[in-house]
Formats: C-alpha cells, sequence, structure tokens
C-alpha cells in the first residue's frame, strides 16, 4: 500500500440511528442483531402500502439537544437537527473546540433540505383559482396570498441544500471550507469522500463530515411509493428490511444522522487529538444509464470501489471487509454482487460483505456517513456487523453476506459503498489507524 | 508557467438566445434582457430575464425521460451539449469513465401544478386534507416521477445518461459559489489525473414564484428597481469542457483556466473585500500572472451597493494603482446565480479571443478609479483575465484566465 501526500484520519463521529441516539448505543444494538425498524409512529401510514420505517426515538433527540444552539432550531429540520446531535458527539470526542483556527475548520455535508409536505401544500392551494375544464387548469392569487401574510420564509430556508451545512457551520463556529452535497442515497459518501480532499489539498486542517435525511413523512413517503421502492411485503417489520436474502422485496424508509470529523494525521498528531481510523481513498462515479434504475453490471459500482482502491493506494487483496449499499431491493443486492465480484475477482468469495440496511433501515442522504462510521467503529471493535434477516440463500448473490450474527474480525481496511437514486456512487476505503 | 487547462468546448443558453454568440453580440449591443415579468404581478416591479432552451425533444431526450425534466433540466442539458459538440462530439472522443462531470445548481422546487388534482380532489371543509380520500383517489393522479424531480441530482444524472458520463462527479449548491466549486472540483480532478477531460457547468435557478420570494427574502431581490440597482433574477446555464494543454490535441481552444482560488468573508460583519481580494491574489498567484499583465476583470456585479464597494476595494488592493478594462454581465442576463459563474467565464474568453470588451448594462461609472466599464465595445489585447464569483454567506472564489 502506498500512502497518499497527507494522510486524513478520523479523530471524531457521532451518529444518530433508529437503534440509539449515539455511537455506542447505535453500535451495542446493531452487534446484538436488533432492528431498528417498526411500525410509523411520525404520521397516520394507514392506507399506505409500506406502513413501516426506521424512525429516531424523539426522547433522544430531546434529551441530547444542546440547549445553546436552541435558537438555530427553528432553521433545521428533523434531519438537520439529529445532525447537529450527531456532530456534537463527534466533536466532543475529538475535541473539536481546542482548535484555535476556526478558519481551518471546514463542513461537507450531504443532506437535501426538507421535502415538500402536505401542511405547506394546504397552505399554497388556498390561493389557487381553479379555472378551465381540467383540474389542472387555474392560476395562482399572489396577491391574495401576501395579503394573508405571505409565505413563511423558514419554508424556503429549509427547503435549501446547504440547510445542513450552514447550520453545522454556525453551530460549531467551523469558517473553514464549505460544500453542500445532493447525491440522493450517495450524498453522505460523497460528503466526507470531498472533505477528504479538500484537506489533501492543503485548505483546510479539519473538516466535519457526513449526512442527515429524515423523509418518514407523508410527503416523503409518497414520493417512494409513487416509485414502488418501498418494501410492500413483510410478516413483521423486524423482518422487512433482508438484503441479499432471496426474499427481499423493497427497501425500509429510516431517518438519521452520521458525522465524521476527519482532520490531517500531522495536525491530528501535534494536539493530542484521539486517532479512531482513517480514511484512506474515495471513487466516484456515475452509472449514467437510466434515472430508476442501477446499470444492470453495475458499471458505475465498479467504478466508484476501483477509484477507491486506486486512490487509497491498496490493492483488491488487501481490503478484508465491504460494507455493502445492500438495500434489500431485488436489483441493488443483485447488482452489487455482480459488481463486487467484478472488481475482486475469485477473492470476492472470501470477502465479508454486510449491510448495515438489514438493522436500520436506509437512511438516504445520511448512509454514507452512518455506515462509514459502523464500518470503523467495527475496526476498532475487531468486529463485523451482521447482514440480519438472511434466511433464504439467493443463488444468485453467492457471496458471505456475514448472514444474522456479529463476526469477530481483526479487519484493517475495508470498503463502504453507496450508490444514489439516479446513479451517483462513491466508494469510501476506510483503514484501523496503524501510527505513522 | 503552471499547467494551464485548455477549454476546449463551450455551451451557454441565456436570455439571449442558445449559443456563446448570441449572448456575445447581445453584450456588443449593449442590451439588456430584463424587464418586467407579467406573470409575477403578485409582487411589485419584478424583473426577470428568462431564458427559452429548447425542448427536451430537440436535445434528443427520451419522452419518459423529458416528463422528469424541469426547464433548469432543459437548460443543462443545452449547455452540455453544445460543449461537448464544440469539443468534437458526444464525449469528445473519450470513454464515459475517462469525463468528469461537476455542475452547480439551485434547489429544485417542487412542482404544485403535478399536485394541484390530488389536492383538489382529497380538500374538506375547513381547508385539511382527507388523507384516506387523498390515497385512494387523489394519490392516482399525481405523476408517478413527480418526486424525483424535486431531487438536484436527478437533472445532474439526466445530463450524465444521455451523454454517457460516468468519471467523477458532483454537485453542489446553491448559489454561484457551488458553481464556482464545481469549475474547481473539475480542475483538480484534471490535475490529479482522475479524468482526461472535466465538464464544468452551472444552471442558474428557474423563474418562479418560489424562486423569486426566496430570493428576495433573503434580500438578494429588490422589491423594486431601488437606486441601488438590487441584483434581478435571470435565467441561464453554461458548461465548459475542460482538458489538459498536452491531451486536448489540435483540437481548437476557446482558451485557458490558468489559476482559480476561493475565500471565505467569515460571518457578519464579515471581510468580504478581503475575500475578493484573497480569491483573486490566489488565482493569479496560481497562474503566475502579475496583477499588471490583468488586462480584463469581469466582475460579480451582483448589484448591491454594499457587494460592489467591498468588490472594488478587494480588486483594487490586488491590482494596486492598474486599472484595467471591466465587465459585468449580471445587467444583460440577470443574476444567473449557479450558472453565474460558467456564464462569466465563457464571456471573458471570447471576449480575450475578440479582443474586445463589451459595455455592461447599468454599470455606468461603478468603477471609478478600479476599473474601467467602457460605455462601447472596447478593443484590447488581453493577455490576461480575472473572473470574479461571489456567493452565498460571503463565500468568494476567482479564476485567471488567458487567451487560445
Amino acid at each position: 500500500m502506498a500512502w497518499p501526500s497527507k494522510r486524513v484520519v478520523v479523530t471524531g463521529y457521532g451518529m444518530m440511528t433508529p437503534l440509539g441516539g449515539d455511537v455506542a448505543a447505535s453500535f451495542d444494538a446493531a452487534r446484538e442483531g436488533k432492528s431498528g425498524i417498526d411500525f410509523i409512529r411520525q404520521f397516520d401510514p394507514a392506507k399506505l402500502p409500506c406502513q413501516i420505517a426506521g424512525e429516531v426515538d424523539d426522547a433522544w433527540i430531546e434529551e441530547r439537544d444542546d440547549p445553546s444552539r436552541r435558537p438555530l432550531l427553528k432553521l433545521t429540520t428533523r434531519g438537520v437537527r439529529m445532525m447537529l446531535i450527531a456532530t456534537g458527539e463527534a466533536a466532543v470526542r475529538a475535541r473539536l473546540d481546542g482548535i484555535s483556527d476556526r478558519s481551518r475548520v471546514g463542513v461537507s455535508a450531504g443532506s437535501h433540505g426538507e421535502h415538500a409536505n402536505i401542511p405547506e401544500m394546504i397552505q399554497l392551494f388556498r390561493h389557487w383559482r381553479p379555472g378551465g375544464d381540467s383540474p389542472w387548469e387555474g392560476k395562482w392569487d399572489f396577491g391574495d396570498l401576501m395579503r394573508s401574510g405571505g409565505y413563511d420564509f423558514l419554508h424556503f430556508y429549509r427547503r435549501k441544500i446547504d440547510v445542513a451545512t450552514s447550520v453545522v457551520a454556525t453551530a460549531f463556529d467551523a469558517q473553514g471550507p464549505t460544500i453542500s452535497v445532493c447525491s440522493a442515497c450517495a450524498a453522505g459518501g460523497q460528503a466526507v469522500g470531498e472533505a477528504l480532499r479538500i484537506i489533501r489539498d492543503g485548505k483546510a486542517d479539519a473538516m466535519i463530515a457526513g449526512g442527515c435525511e429524515s423523509t418518514v413523512s407523508y410527503g416523503g413517503f409518497l414520493g417512494f411509493v409513487l416509485l414502488t421502492a418501498l418494501v410492500e411485503k413483510y410478516e413483521s417489520p423486524q423482518r422487512a428490511s433482508r438484503p441479499f436474502d432471496r426474499r427481499r422485496n423493497g427497501f425500509v424508509m429510516s431517518e438519521g444522522a452520521g458525522s465524521i470529523v476527519l482532520e490531517e494525521l500531522g495536525h491530528a498528531l501535534a494536539r493530542g487529538a484521539p486517532i479512531l481510523g482513517e480514511v484512506l481513498g474515495y471513487g466516484d462515479s456515475a452509472d449514467a444509464f437510466r434515472i430508476t434504475d442501477m446499470h444492470p453490471q453495475g458499471v458505475g459500482a465498479i467504478l466508484a470501489m476501483r477509484g477507491a482502491l486506486d486512490d487509497a493506494g491498496v490493492s483488491p487483496g488487501e481490503v478484508e471487509y465491504i460494507n455493502a449499499h445492500g438495500t434489500s431491493t431485488p436489483k441493488n443486492d443483485l447488482t452489487e454482487t455482480k459488481a463486487i465480484k467484478e472488481v475482486f475477482g475469485d477473492a470476492a468469495g472470501r470477502l465479508p460483505i454486510s449491510s448495515n440496511k438489514s438493522l436500520i433501515g436506509h437512511t438516504i442522504g445520511a448512509a454514507g456517513a452512518v455506515e462509514a462510521i459502523f464500518a470503523l467503529e467495527g475496526m476498532r471493535r475487531s468486529e463485523i456487523l451482521p447482514t440480519i434477516n438472511y434466511e433464504n440463500p439467493d443463488p444468485r448473490c453467492d457471496l458471505d453476506y456475514v448472514p444474522n450474527e456479529t463476526r469477530a474480525a481483526g479487519h484493517r481496511i475495508a470498503l463502504s459503498n453507496s450508490f444514489g437514486f439516479g446513479g451517483q456512487n462513491a466508494t469510501l476505503c476506510l483503514g484501523r489507524y496503524e501510527g505513522e | 508557467m503552471p499547467a494551464a487547462l485548455a477549454v476546449t468546448g463551450g455551451g451557454i443558453v441565456t436570455a439571449a438566445g442558445r449559443g456563446l454568440d448570441a449572448a456575445w453580440e447581445a453584450l456588443r449591443a449593449g442590451r439588456s434582457f430584463l424587464a418586467p415579468d407579467d406573470e409575477l404581478a403578485g409582487f411589485s416591479s419584478i424583473e426577470t430575464a428568462r431564458c427559452a432552451p429548447p425542448g427536451p425533444e430537440m436535445l434528443g431526450a427520451d419522452r419518459r425521460a423529458a416528463r422528469l425534466m424541469g426547464r433548469h433540466t432543459h437548460m443543462l442539458l443545452a449547455a452540455v451539449s453544445d460543449a461537448l459538440a464544440e469539443a468534437g462530439g458526444n464525449a469528445a472522443g473519450l470513454a464515459g469513465e475517462e469525463m468528469a462531470f461537476f455542475a452547480g445548481m439551485d434547489s429544485v422546487d417542487p412542482g404544485e401544478a403535478d399536485f394541484v388534482s390530488a389536492v383538489q380532489a382529497s380538500r374538506v371543509e375547513g381547508g385539511g386534507v382527507d388523507l384516506g380520500r387523498f390515497f385512494n383517489e387523489g394519490m392516482t393522479q399525481i405523476p408517478p416521477l413527480w418526486p424525483l424531480g424535486m431531487l438536484n441530482s436527478t437533472a445532474f444524472c439526466q445530463v450524465a445518461i444521455q451523454f454517457g458520463l460516468r468519471g467523477e462527479n458532483g454537485l453542489f449548491s446553491p448559489g454561484a459559489e457551488a458553481a464556482a466549486q464545481a469549475v474547481i472540483e473539475a480542475a483538480e480532478s484534471l490535475r490529479e489525473g482522475k479524468a482526461r477531460a472535466a465538464l464544468a457547468a452551472g444552471v442558474s435557478p428557474t423563474v418562479s414564484v418560489r424562486s423569486v420570494a426566496r430570493y428576495r427574502k433573503r434580500g438578494l431581490l429588490k422589491p423594486d428597481a431601488a437606486p441601488d440597482g438590487g441584483p434581478a433574477l435571470g435565467e441561464g446555464a453554461a458548461s465548459l469542457l475542460l482538458e489538459p494543454e498536452g491531451v486536448a490535441g489540435g483540437k481548437p481552444r476557446l482558451g485557458y483556466i490558468r489559476g482559480w482560488g476561493r475565500a471565505t468573508a467569515g460571518y457578519e460583519p464579515g471581510d468580504l473585500a478581503g475575500a475578493v481580494r484573497d480569491s483573486a491574489a490566489a488565482a493569479l498567484q496560481r497562474a503566475e500572472i502579475g496583477p499588471g499583465r490583468v488586462g480584463l476583470v469581469v466582475v460579480h456585479g451582483g448589484g448591491s451597493v454594499e457587494e460592489g464597494e467591498a468588490e472594488a476595494e478587494g480588486i483594487a488592493a490586488v491590482l494596486g494603482g492598474h486599472r484595467p478594462l471591466a465587465l459585468a454581465t449580471k445587467g444583460a442576463f440577470g443574476h444567473l446565480l449557479g450558472g453565474g459563474p460558467a456564464v462569466d467565464l465563457l464571456i471573458a474568453l471570447r471576449a480575450m479571443a475578440e479582443g474586445a470588451v463589451p459595455p455592461s448594462p447599468g454599470a455606468g461609472n461603478s468603477g471609478g478609479d478600479v476599473l474601467e466599464f467602457p460605455d462601447r465595445p472596447k478593443a484590447a489585447r488581453l493577455e490576461a483575465g480575472l473572473v470574479l464569483v461571489q456567493g452565498f454567506d460571503g463565500a468568494c472564489a476567482a479564476f485567471a484566465v488567458g487567451p487560445a
């Protein structure tokens, strides 16, 4: 393995998932094979074909909110609020306050802003004046809208793609480079990868990087129901997300946040920061195939994994674990399996591969960051989290998916895959820190 | 001199029409496309510069893909299509995985029109919605791909799909700083050898009630044609195909990007002039271009007094006593936000190629002792230029450019 000129290490991380309000709670529950999926509580899903999701407990959010950041809450969505909490955990762990030159601390966040919600639509449609023969014909009465008090600016603010980045930067006094990534389910992974580049380029000494998302709402669900992407057949909520299992039939929507403090190695050593792991490389690509489907041969996934290996100077034979995208949809899991075989050849069969989405569902823009943290924490604890609900082997998905039980392993290098809706892909190459 | 990046293709769509020629000729003629916008009559005196990009069918999109596309996608598609065509055809003769693609784009607003029928069918007395009725009757009337149209990355991926762009990529949002980031990432991707060619693109938001309200609430659009000339929202997109000089071979060049720099003003009351200065200085330093050689500055020229003063102060600090020619395009095409940097870069390269700087509608004598805004096209031998960008929250960027 050849080290790049600047090594980038992880000095802190934090997360909120349906399994726990922080890293320790989430990982401990995950290693026991618990599922974070249950019937939806945040809204009434009656009549929906999918009535389950991974939800973060409101109490965890309430008890972890930093009172000093309350004034920022009006600017936040539920997802960004979780990102603030996760970043708080990461910042404490990294002793981020100890960096005095805040212009050298930046933020790179993957998020998509608040999606359209029904109350907002209803407010707007009070000012819609139907006309013509079809229900679509009519016009907006802006004058009436403005007379009624207009439209709350905070709706606009919360919809902004960069709201997570700007709120986190404000809360943690990060005055360095900021970047807002919006690549659907690859956003969290791309945000970490872009942060890696910024540090390597010398633009920052430390970056807060990660992703957040909360789409467990009527408006958020509606889109995915229309796309028939969500699981619709399940015996129980806890058994619905079953990546690589023959009876998988869709993904489970989830929510959460993951925040990682990346730091240039020399900078981290100089200030005595704890080093929890290393980001060795990053690869990204596009399928350039179809908006609603992955490339059937996994062309983009192959490019992303190879790109991450090249960037890290790591050969396929050195990889000891893959944290899969593993959504539990029939196509994704098959395509990801094909892509892994293409990249790793015969070694693919000996490589442990697992999907955290079996445990927590799909956290969309947060997934890349949350799953990278699970992979890093697994390397620290020498454990590989399982793919739960793996009961019916699929002859076309014939690799080692670490079924149902956590596995002890002294692994040192892992890949973490994130493949976005539309075809953007990100792969992170992560390593256990083994000194200078 | 450090390795320059050759611009071997450019595509641009503005209110002046499609193509760099249309934009350039409009600027030479001193035209402004800003006009009162009747569709926004609920606001007081809003001027916009709308764009009429070709429809998706003319851009080669199939019908299924076209249903997902908003006008922002049409603009981006046209700009990328033209940049690739200028450089020698689809993917410029390279394999898809050798082509990086980065873009800047604003938030994409939900398409309320797609929702009208469903909501109307489900409304109950008093203003609420009967969710059961919504699902039984209303939802079936919503186009199935409606949610995808709201994702920024959908437009980006549609362009990647159309042209088979499989290499490094990234989509940044929301404003001009994000579009500048896209150009810088494209350049860095080539510098690191991760792609053989890179497309850097940016697209404005579409003019709508939501976008106008959003930017006005942010203080970016003034309520009236105020004396301080607050910016007006325009529509447009542009794309540059960048190739390392050694890879571009015998292709014609539009010009070169030689350096780039970024700086942030910091929090209120941030040092905006300092950020302009630092980003411009970094761009020139990377390009190894002395301030005295800068013959053209394409200013951000966002339209507010504060931004203009900060920009003048910052550029004066970099250029010393030297007073180059200057150009501001926003008086002609409006404030394009994510579309602005790429448009300004292409215009700067064209000015250098033509050896002339066109007038800047609305700029008047705002350059003072620092910059000279000509009131008619002025011939000049332009050896080096600077393109300045100001984004949200004090984020500034600058590009040093040179002629072919």
